[in-house]
């Protein structure tokens, strides 16, 4: 037989009436068996308070795999949300780094706040496991050099966009932006305490961001 | 014959749901568990490469290229470049993004030269790290000259930018109007797939001369077998 189900037993392939056979993507099967998270901010929570100029040390949000496990995290949802202009011309960054023991000087996040707004994608009761990455807010990075990392986006957002952006529902100008790395090239996967990190920055430090993320963990027999 | 092997050759069933809906996982997967898609671009704090200071564009000088090696049966297929514009200059900017023929290919050889950039990551992270790419990833390219430029190469995208595009264009987060450019390739029609010294080069050019870009690239390389 060449089919088994989740349960090991043989069985045949679904087809419909035309004989197409019936798909169904790897990613219900990672968040049928709770290995989907997601990482955020509650209702009432503060937005955070960005930084007044850009800088390696100082990180905005971030999700880092755990070092002494073979988990691999993929970053699949990121978005990031201006609650408060401040008075200036804003930018933020996405980076990846290098696994932690790779980068010239071993990467270390210091909390920071970890963010409690924390969950399984799979909502069941008893719940799932929980998450094993590390998502951070407010954050401290140890220092890194252009090589340990790479910049996958640098946003400039124009002074004032809550009011003179004319920001909408929908596709048009918005106050949040959304990363959807599985429909954008290649997702990143990440081991051995490599990060995804986030920065912003304005030269009015009373900009403030919320961000969501999502995360799926899974082993190398998940992908091939 | 077995139907189904799995990455260790040993014969094994295929997966269903348990409406028996087949399990099924995209090949972009397997390349990069097996490390064959990279990145390179820039670290959070680096400066951007200025585009050429003229209104008129000069096919051998070009701001960013990923070029395919030259003796390999490698395929190199990109499927991710972000542009954005870091100085906005002070005239109306203009961006095109080209692909060429095959270095022997092109009327004169085609050579690049220029900084390579150094912030480039297999996009697998594993400790020891992936096999290093390949493809050469450069910025401030010199460009042989095209001898007969238009049967050398194509214009895949020529963009035009309004005079103080960070401010005056009212650049702001999601899908409108923003400082960054995506070219989705795997999303965008079919993606190129380039071999023996074929390139792609990105040109940005402003008659106020102080534009200057960003880039972010991710492409595979894969070998024939991969892909049929």
């Amino acid at each position: 037989m060449s089919f088994k189900d989740r349960n090991n037993v043989p069985e045949v392939a679904r087809v419909t009436k035309a004989r197409d056979v019936i798909t169904s993507p790897n990613l219900w099967r990672w968040v049928m068996e709770g290995k989907v998270f997601e990482a955020g901010y509650g209702l009432e929570d503060s937005a955070i308070t960005c930084e007044g100029a850009v800088d390696d040390v100082n990180v905005a949000y971030s999700l880092q795999a755990p070092a002494g496990t073979d988990l691999l995290i993929i970053p699949i949802l990121l978005k990031i949300c201006i609650t408060d202009d401040g008075g200036q011309l804003t930018t933020f960054q996405l980076m990846f780094t290098k696994p932690a023991g790779l980068c010239a000087t071993t990467l270390v996040l210091t909390p920071g706040t970890a963010l409690t707004s924390k969950h399984c994608l799979y909502q069941t009761n008893p719940k799932k496991a929980e998450q094993k990455a590390t998502t951070l807010s407010a954050l401290t990075s140890s220092a890194l050099v252009a090589a340990d990392y790479v910049s996958y986006h640098r946003g400039h957002v124009i002074t004032n966009v809550l009011t003179s952006g004319l920001v909408a529902m929908g596709e048009g100008p918005s106050n949040v932006h959304t990363f959807r790395f599985l429909k954008e090239g290649a997702p990143h996967i990440m081991t051995s305490g490599a990060a995804m990190l986030v920065h912003v920055n304005s030269a009015d430090t009373d900009s403030a961001t919320t961000c969501y993320m999502q995360w799926a963990e899974v082993t190398e027999d998940d992908l091939y | 014959m077995p139907d189904f092997k799995d990455r260790n050759n040993v014969i094994d069933a295929g997966g269903l749901t348990g409406e028996r809906d087949v399990i099924t996982t995209p090949n972009l997967y397997r390349w990069l568990m097996e490390g064959k898609i990279f990145e390179a671009g820039y670290g959070l704090e680096d400066s951007a490469v200025d585009g050429e200071g003229s209104a008129t564009v000069d096919d051998t000088t070009a701001t960013f290229s990923l070029q395919a090696p030259a003796s390999s049966s490698l395929l190199v297929i990109p499927l991710l470049l972000k542009l954005g514009i870091v100085s906005e200059g002070g005239a109306v900017a203009f961006f095109q993004l080209m692909f060429t023929k095959p270095a022997g290919l092109c009327a004169t050889a085609l050579t690049l030269s220029g900084t390579a950039l150094t912030s480039k990551h297999c996009v697998y992270r594993t400790n020891p790290a992936q096999t290093a790419q390949q493809a050469t990833t450069l910025s401030t390219v010199t460009v042989s000259s095209f001898a007969s430029a238009a049967a050398d190469f194509v214009s895949y995208h020529r963009g035009v930018l309004a005079d103080n595009t960070l401010t005056t264009l009212l650049p702001s987060m999601g899908s409108g109007p923003s400082n960054t450019h995506v070219f989705n390739f795997l999303e965008d029609g079919a993606p190129h797939i380039m071999t023996s010294g074929a390139a792609m080069l990105f040109y940005g050019y402003n008659a106020g001369g102080d534009t200057s870009f960003i880039a972010y690239m991710q492409w595979a390389e894969v070998t024939e077998d991969d892909l049929h």
